[in-house]
């Protein structure tokens, strides 16, 4: 900081290194302070673990056929064999949370208490409900039907 | 810094205060030579283990919880679960050990010196009390863990006030908050650690300090002396 335009005084090297090493000292403890103390105050997200969970199999599971399971913590999700492709979905209507049965013959799934209803895929296609019914990950092994869940 | 009148800017204009003489009020008093050595500086530690206790005990009260069924439980999980808990726990537990030591020690050393002679009285009184009041926040610290330990200690603390003549019976009903260690003593020993002895010390600790500053740091007994003998001026160098 020896400045010649300013008009200030000389700052002598000694004096200049003695400053220098100060302020980087100072902002290295404050700094690792502040950011230990921000870890700290503010919690971590936590990160969803999902389990594959063997539910049924393709025997059991024909096409058309629709299979109802609960996860660890109890809720409600529904197992859907749509002409040979797999999916999951939860029974929770997206509308107010009623849950949805499944419509063999016309491949839909309804909502009886507003009249919502969602195709194979889980699509909202009539009625109130504003969006999808919330989907599994499905994994088929060897004729096995495992379904992602969370883990409690 | 050199020239503030030249160039007044928005800062200077909205916060008129004249910043060299603040920093020659804070730092640039003329000190006797004795003062460089080590064993005189040892009020100042306890000072800047206060202000870092404060911090981390704020930071701390976030996730300690003041129950007898939950005090231990928060304290292990701010040790082993929450980022950093450890971290902040030994900071406070070792500024609190370093600072009962060096509050020690410098009551020794103004002992041992003289320092509180007239007209230091009443420095010396402010200083005693912060003595007192370092030790019931050590205790009262000691205890929020509720380990056996802690138990056992505000037992035998709870104990000795009992023996008081006179008003023991009143100050250890008031300190465990009935007959026997329980939900309230926890709730009381937590307002005092947290915040009535904080405040007290801290305005003990200005105090204090405001009367070093008016009296100006004691003439070394020995310094004077020499002074009288080489002639020397008191100050710097």
């Amino acid at each position: 900081m020896s400045e010649k335009d300013g008009g200030g005084q000389e700052v002598s090297r000694r004096d200049f290194l003695a400053n220098a090493a100060m302020t980087v000292g100072l902002v290295a403890t404050i700094g690792t302070a502040g950011v230990y103390g921000v870890r700290y105050l503010v919690p971590k997200a936590k990160v969803k673990k999902f389990v594959d969970v063997l539910v049924t199999n393709l025997k059991e599971l024909r096409p058309g056929v629709a299979r109802e399971f609960i996860d660890a913590s109890g809720r409600k999700g529904i197992l859907v064999n749509n002409n040979g492709q797999v999916k999951a979905f939860s029974k929770i209507c997206t509308h107010l949370g009623c849950e949805v049965e499944w419509h063999q013959l016309k491949k839909e799934f309804y909502c009886p208490c507003h009249e919502g209803f969602f195709d194979a895929d889980g699509i909202n296609i009539k009625g109130p409900p504003p969006r999808p019914l919330d989907e599994f990950k499905v994994t088929v092994k060897d004729d096995n039907i495992y379904v992602a869940l969370e883990e409690v | 810094m050199e020239d503030v009148k030249k160039d007044e800017g928005w800062i200077d204009k909205t916060l008129p205060v004249d910043w060299n003489k603040v920093k020659e009020e804070a730092v640039g008093e003329i000190l006797p030579h004795h003062m460089k050595l080590w064993w005189y500086c040892l009020g100042g530690v306890p000072a800047v283990m206060f202000l870092i206790l404060v911090i981390t005990g704020m930071m701390l009260s976030f996730h300690y919880v003041p129950h007898p069924d939950m005090a231990y439980e928060s304290v292990v999980k701010i040790t082993t679960e929450i980022p950093y808990g450890w971290w902040l726990r030994s900071i406070h537990r070792w500024s609190a050990e370093i600072m009962i030591v060096t509050v020690s020690l410098h009551a020794i050393r103004v002992f041992a010196t003289g320092a509180y002679r007239h007209p230091r009285e009443l420095c010396w009184m402010t200083g005693a009390i912060l003595l007192l009041l370092c030790f019931g926040l050590g205790f009262t610290g000691y205890s929020l863990v509720y380990t056996q330990m802690s138990y056992w200690a505000m037992t035998i603390g709870t104990g000795i006030a009992a023996k008081t003549p006179l008003i023991g019976s009143f100050l250890s009903r008031f300190m465990l908050g009935g007959e026997a260690i329980g939900e309230a003593t926890l709730n009381r020993f937590f307002i005092l650690h947290a915040a009535i002895l904080p405040s007290i010390t801290f305005l003990m600790v200005f105090v204090h300090i405001v009367l070093i500053r008016l009296h100006g740091v004691t003439e070394h007994l020995v310094g004077i002396q020499r002074e009288v003998v080489k002639g020397l001026s008191r100050g710097d160098e």
